[in-house]
């Protein structure tokens, strides 16, 4: 088992997903 | 070998001289309502994201945060999610709205948008009301945070160093305005994300490195790293953090102040950033405080005795003083919101539209002292650890506002009374549901629900707002005919 926890580093990729997805999001901006 | 105390005074006072200087300065550059409100809309994606992290992520963060990690373990990193999701809903199909709409109309507040959408004073009214009570719980938590680093570094009376603190913030707000908020914000950001990342491995390294660390921390209780939170416990959090941050009032005018879409929504990605730097290390501290501190007489006391007794001082020194930064931050945000909601929305705007810009601005600072200063009355009661007060008021905000942001956004036949009686029951909801002690499922869901489902009774009850004000919110509503 990891020594954090597994809640701690699913909760973080889920974040990380996110991340990406705001700056591809970024990419694809209109104004 | 030198004390922490006088290294942390030397670092708290370099900064503050620094921040009083900035105030100074925005105070001769700020001229009307649009600087001291919006920062004169100027603000780019590393400022700006930086800004939203420092908004979002307060004392709440450093000390709440850190204690329920010290006391439950890994869970409550799942709480984040519903702040992480909240930003991106922001940023695609709020912000984008609100800021076209600002342009249009040069409306600055958040109840200008709610009394403009709704033809309503009395929503405006009660907009401003409820939001201003919810910021007195949130700020009331930040004073805390603040005075109990004071009190846990030097000693002194808890209630004389949440005073100092109140003080020395509201005095700073009321001369400085956003522009000196959002440019201490970066630095600050920076300084925490540092401190923390500083402190990981040395928090690692006192426990005896990754492998005793991790089997002191499984010892502590059978759940410590798995989930001490359940799935009830979780959702209730991350609803209550993401229906407040999607529509919070000082998230979305840090959007408004952004110059396009663009910008908006790589500020996210850098706020995301931020946020996941601080996550992550905040929850690693906290549990490792447990194995080191196991019997700390206040949880919240953790992210002070890491900083101060295992950080070398000069980092430590630097990471309270990011955390005092983050009280100030969060608090002068809240604060340019919440003065401007009685003094533009109530005064100006119901009382006195014929008021000048000069006494306008004079109401307004008076305001901003008093709604800073009130919160410090329930600061000295200690009602509940830091992080529980910050959920309580993301409650009570998210319960209030996010039904008549969206449907007020995105559904044409929502109206005033809809929306005054939907702001109404969904905060007294959420107040019943804690008095009655939380049954079932956390408060902000009957909270939300009960707003959502009055909105749209009470709507359908009462005539459509008039098709001027939909107009500019529904682009394909056609013009009357002349």
């Amino acid at each position: 088992m990891p020594p954090f926890g597994i809640p701690l580093y699913t909760a973080a990729a889920f974040g990380v997903l996110l991340l990406v997805l705001a700056l591809w999001l970024a990419g694809r901006a209109k104004d | 070998m030198v004390r922490f105390e006088t290294v942390f005074i030397i670092i708290l006072a370099v900064f503050f001289t620094l921040i009083v200087w900035e105030g100074v300065l925005s105070f001769r550059r700020t001229k009307d309502d649009t600087d001291f409100l919006l920062a004169g809309r100027r603000v780019g994606p590393w400022i700006g994201g930086a800004s939203l992290a420092a908004t979002q992520m307060s004392a709440g963060t450093f000390v709440g945060t850190l204690a329920v990690h010290y006391l439950t373990g890994a869970s409550f990193m799942w709480g984040w999610s519903g702040i992480w999701v909240a930003y991106l809903v922001a940023a695609l199909w709020i912000a984008p709205k609100l800021r076209k709409y600002a342009d249009e109309h040069g409306a600055l507040t958040f109840p200008d948008f709610i009394g403009d959408r709704f033809n309503s004073n009395w929503a405006r009214a009660v907009v401003s009301l409820l939001m201003v009570a919810a910021f007195v719980v949130y700020i009331s938590a930040q004073y805390q945070a603040g005075g109990i680093i004071l009190q846990t570094v030097f000693g002194i009376p808890f209630a004389v160093g949440a005073l100092v603190l109140m003080v020395f913030i509201v005095l700073y707000t009321v001369i400085g305005g956003l522009i000196a908020v959002i440019r201490t914000d970066f630095l600050q950001q920076t300084a925490m994300a540092l401190g923390a990342v500083v402190g990981i491995p040395l928090a690692i390294t006192y426990a005896g490195g990754l492998g005793p660390l991790g089997q002191s921390l499984r010892d502590i209780a059978p759940d410590f790293l798995g989930f001490s939170f359940g799935a009830r416990d979780l959702l209730g959090f991350a609803l209550a953090f993401g229906i407040t941050w999607a529509v919070a009032p000082h998230i979305l005018i840090r959007f408004i102040a952004m110059p396009d879409n663009k910008t908006i929504r790589k500020s996210v990605g850098v706020a995301l950033f931020f946020n996941l730097v601080i996550a992550v290390s905040v929850a690693i501290i906290g549990m490792s405080m447990r194995s080191l501190y196991p019997n700390l007489r206040l949880a919240d006391a953790a992210s002070t005795v890491f900083a101060s007794q295992l950080l070398p001082p000069i980092v430590g020194a630097i990471v309270l003083t990011a955390v005092i930064a983050a009280v100030m931050s969060t608090v002068d945000s809240v604060l340019m919101v919440a003065g401007p909601a009685l003094s533009h929305d109530i005064y100006y705007r119901i009382f006195r539209p014929d008021a000048t810009q000069r006494s306008r601005m004079m109401v307004n600072r008076v305001v901003t002292l008093v709604v800073g200063a009130v919160p410090i009355l329930l600061t000295l009661r200690q009602l509940d650890i830091v992080q529980f007060i910050v959920i309580a008021y993301s409650a009570l905000l998210g319960a209030t506002v996010f039904v008549p942001v969206v449907l007020g956004l995105y559904w044409r036949r929502a109206t005033a009374v809809g929306a005054v009686c939907s702001m109404i029951s969904g905060f007294t909801m959420v107040v019943v549901w804690y008095v009655l002690g939380e049954p079932i499922v956390h408060p902000v869901i009957p909270g939300a629900v009960t707003s959502a489902l009055v909105m749209y009774l009470a709507s359908l009850a009462s005539p459509p707002a008039p098709d001027r004000n939909l107009r500019m919110f529904f682009d394909r509503v056609p013009a009357p005919r002349a």
